[in-house]
């Protein structure tokens, strides 16, 4: 059974220590009068909240009030009363009240609540999961979602694997929606930045920190506060940016650059790489504390051309509400056979092509989907060399810009992977002295103004 | 006694007893620090119980 995160409102000793025993495994707060009880709720994160209805001597059921609280809180209230009269059941369920059960069996009770919880909370999480967020009918892929998302409420950290085009970036907000967390979802793609931009990136800068640095800008990690850090491939970050993220993460504090005062943050972490994690490591070019640290729990999702059973599926998902499109058997078994390199979103080019190409109409043949696969193929070796990060850049910042930024890049990974000798680099990169000292110009900070 | 007191009554009984006997339940694998404070507060349970008890009693028989 999952960790759950439990309030018990109790005001009677005895019973506390009871409901301690039967929820050892779980991490439990207790509060023994409705004041302490509201507070909790406002201010904590619970999956369920264990009410008694009399709070103290004299008490008039005043457990009744949590209740409406707990449910608009999203806590899954269950009352525990020893009142034997159909009107407090009535009652409390009016109010919002999830399950009841008149205290004396407790251990049974209890157990029966949680299964009972789990077996609704898994119900709605997986409710649409599969036919809207994350369409697939592949038993594996479902398994490995629902796993996951067992753990979405949690504050373990996830890394996700698998081939570009598989969904990783979609899981990710789809564990971080279903978390609840306040805050907002973070995303940054490590491999679109040179060391320099990536570490300002995440840290946040202070106006006159580096060249460029013209104001004071909130890093990924500030904005991620509350809510979830999304770092898409992780296996691109260097091993100089893993050992500052890694403090930053252990210490859950950093100082943005040129700024001499700490700045804190409770993200989630999330990360993805289409990278394999283990060679990575024996390489050296994943640190192992590093890796300890960013897969609490580990998703591998599968290649499209491993689940052919969720093509057509897909395809039905991505022409919902437009055009539909019939296949004969040829078209469809042509659709099998393919390799899907890109997988699900070199699919998703397949169907915007042929529901915007002219002349396609009645059932779809098996040359049309080799003809349309051939393009998509063709555009997908082009656009492989060029990110949307790297487009978007372009088209904010200007080509030189974007070029310099490319460039930088590339001349930072090639200096690390050669232990920083300039004469390797030249060699292997096949650039100028020029090109190379222009580079590092740029990418040395400004001394502090 | 009044219903209103009646059903105080019933509750009250029910919910120390409902609490001892789960207590008891904990006590066979209860370790010796667990089951000496289990013991505590059900002695200080039984002592509420008989103290409402004794309370109605005397509302009953004045």
């Amino acid at each position: 059974m999952p960790k759950l995160s439990i309030l018990v409102v109790e005001d009677d000793a005895l019973s506390r220590k009871v409901m301690a025993s039967h929820l050892a495994d779980h991490a439990v707060e207790f509060a023994s009068d409705a004041s302490t009880a509201r507070k909790l709720l406002q201010d904590g994160r619970h999956d369920l909240c264990f009410i008694d209805l009399e709070l103290g001597k004299n008490d008039d059921c005043s457990g009744l009030d949590l209740i409406p609280l707990a449910a608009a809180k999203d806590v899954y209230p269950v009352v525990m009363s020893s009142h034997d009269s159909e009107k407090y059941v009535e009652k409390a369920y009016s109010l919002g009240c999830r399950d009841f059960y008149a205290k004396g069996d407790a251990e049974t009770n209890v157990r029966r609540v949680l299964v009972t919880f789990l077996k609704r909370r898994d119900k709605s999480v997986t409710d649409g999961l599969f036919t809207e967020r994350f369409v697939t009918e592949d038993p594996e892929t479902q398994t490995a979602l629902t796993e996951a998302l067992e753990y979405a409420s949690s504050e373990l950290p996830v890394l996700i694997l698998g081939p570009s085009g598989t969904g990783k970036t979609s899981l990710a907000r789809i564990i971080h929606d279903r978390s609840q967390r306040s805050g907002q979802f973070v995303a940054i793609n490590c491999a679109s930045y040179s060391e320099d931009l990536l570490e300002a990136e995440l840290f946040g800068y202070r106006r006159g920190a580096f060249t460029g640095a013209n104001e004071n800008r909130k890093g990924k990690l500030l904005l991620a506060d509350g809510g979830t850090l999304f770092l898409d491939e992780v296996g691109a970050m260097s091993l100089k940016m893993q050992t500052k993220l890694l403090k930053a993460i252990e210490e859950r504090a950093f100082y943005p650059l040129g700024s001499e005062k700490p700045e804190t943050s409770r993200f989630r972490l999330v990360s993805a790489t289409l990278e394999d994690v283990q060679g990575l490591i024996k390489a050296g070019k994943l640190r192992f504390d590093f890796y300890q640290r960013i897969h609490g729990l580990t998703v591998t999702l599968r290649p499209l051309k491993a689940r052919p059973c969720d093509i057509l599926p897909l395809i039905a998902h991505f022409t919902r509400g437009g055009k539909r499109l019939s296949f004969t058997p040829e078209a469809k078994e042509r659709l099998q056979r393919h390799e899907w390199p890109g997988n699900t979103r070199e699919l998703k080019r397949f169907v915007d092509l042929l529901v915007s190409g002219p002349g396609i109409e009645g059932r779809i043949t098996p040359e049309v989907v080799s003809r349309l696969l051939e393009t998509v193929v063709s555009e997908g070796t082009r656009a492989s060399f060029l990110t949307d990060e790297q487009y978007a850049y372009a088209v904010q910042h200007g080509l030189n810009a974007a070029v310099d930024r490319f460039a930088d890049a590339l001349i930072s990974r090639n200096l690390e992977a050669h232990a920083g000798k300039r004469t390797q680099v030249l060699k292997e990169l096949k650039i100028p002295t020029s090109l190379l000292y222009a580079s590092l110009k740029r990418r040395k900070p400004e001394p502090p103004r | 006694m009044t219903n209103t007191t009646r059903d105080r009554f019933i509750h009250d009984v029910n919910a120390k007893c409902g609490s001892l006997k789960d207590a008891a339940a904990l006590l066979r694998e209860a370790s010796p620090k667990d089951f000496a404070e289990l013991l505590s507060l059900m002695f200080g349970q039984a002592d509420d119980l008989k103290r409402i008890i004794a309370s109605h009693t005397k509302k009953v028989n004045p």
